[in-house]
């Protein structure tokens, strides 16, 4: 039998093609309505789908601790996640602006195992509005207020900001 | 033939591999359609298809961070989806192949569910949930796929029912562009005689 997408079919197997190609599209038709009218047999039912993602919920990778500056009653570490996620809580509060993802450099850790130094850097990548007038502005504004929680919160008062403003999204 | 992620995709990936549980869950939402689609048509039952979409989710969630273009999440998640799936097949087969022996001796006792029970397509026939596919297309169609060799099946069910390119699906499966073309062209062949044979 000859690809259904070739130019030249061979004639003989012109019918048998044809309704080959009419399954094909019947199966996606009545595929695609049972799934747009929510139809359970075509997809995850609910309890799988919710499985999945208290599954996803109880699994973040929350990564290796990271070394903040120590405060007066002793050492203070939070995890990789927790610092991204103040970064992209902060940046999602600036207008215009949404998180997309940030990665950080740290200095040598002087523990061993899976701990990291003082964050010295971060790079955040994010997309702005469709619109925003003024990129650069609102790239300072975005440095600016990370850099403000991550000194407030966690009493990182030397980190370098970088911003890479990368997409353009619509408005929500 | 295979649809772009959209910006929106795209920054959902970038959002769940910074750590976001929400936007991941948005992924799940977006793509557990078809990746049950790919499931089913592999190993031809609902539950199985069921549980392999969801090892298949919280494994990529589990490897997200390994995933370096964003862009190609789409592929990604599809391929681990597929492997899984590959795996249930011949896990089902090897355990159909030991039971054989025995079921034969009993089927010689009379014992009515065995050949229930050895059947290549046990799963559209036994399972309730799989009866309720209302389409009498989709049963034949899944009755079919339970007859092809599963790695022809997986390259067949990437092509024609989840549209993956030719180079998209080379990279699923791990094979050359003209294997894949191979095994899709013998999977359309069989199709089409056992069609022929419904008439």
């Amino acid at each position: 039998m000859p690809y259904p997408d070739q130019d030249t079919p061979d004639p003989e197997d012109a019918a048998a093609t044809a309704r080959y190609l009419e399954l094909i599209r019947s199966v996606h038709t009545e595929w695609d309505e049972l799934e747009s009218a929510g139809d359970s047999s075509v997809q995850l039912s609910a309890g799988a789908l919710s499985t999945i993602k208290e599954s996803v919920r109880a699994d973040a990778r929350h990564g290796a601790h990271v070394e903040m500056p120590p405060t007066p009653v002793g050492p203070f570490t939070v995890s990789e996640l927790t610092l991204r996620t103040l970064v992209r809580r902060t940046i999602d509060a600036v207008p215009d602006a949404r998180a997309l993802r940030t990665t950080f450099e740290y200095e040598d850790s002087p523990s061993s195992g899976r701990s990291r130094g003082l964050p010295t850097r971060a790079t955040c990548r994010l997309s702005a509005r469709i619109g925003t007038r003024d990129l650069p502005a609102l790239a300072d504004e975005v440095r600016a207020a990370v850099r403000l929680a991550c000194e407030v919160d966690l009493g990182l008062s030397e980190l370098t900001v970088d911003i890479h403003i990368e997409d353009l999204h619509e408005p929500h | 033939m295979t649809p772009q992620p959209t910006p929106e995709e795209r920054a959902l990936v970038l959002r769940a591999q910074d750590g976001e549980a929400a936007a991941f869950e948005q992924l799940v939402d977006l793509h557990q359609g078809r990746l049950f689609r790919i499931a089913f048509m592999v190993v031809g039952d609902r539950l199985d298809a069921e549980d392999v979409v969801q090892e298949s989710l919280v494994l990529a969630w589990r490897r997200l961070h390994l995933l370096e273009d964003p862009a190609a999440f789409r592929g990604w998640v599809a391929q681990i989806c597929t492997r899984s799936a590959t795996d249930v097949v011949r896990r089902l087969a090897r355990r159909a192949t030991s039971t054989a022996a025995d079921d034969a001796l009993e089927a010689s006792s009379g014992d009515p569910a065995v050949s229930s029970r050895v059947s290549p397509n046990r799963s559209t026939a036994a399972d309730p949930a799989a009866s309720a596919l209302v389409n009498a297309q989709m049963r034949a169609l899944a009755g079919i796929l339970g007859s092809i060799d599963p790695a022809l099946r997986t390259c067949w069910v990437l092509r024609e029912i989840d549209g993956m390119s030719y180079r998209e699906i080379c990279r699923v499966v791990d094979a050359t562009e003209a294997t894949v073309r191979g095994r899709i062209a013998r999977a359309r062949t069989q199709i089409v005689r056992e069609m022929e044979e419904w008439r």
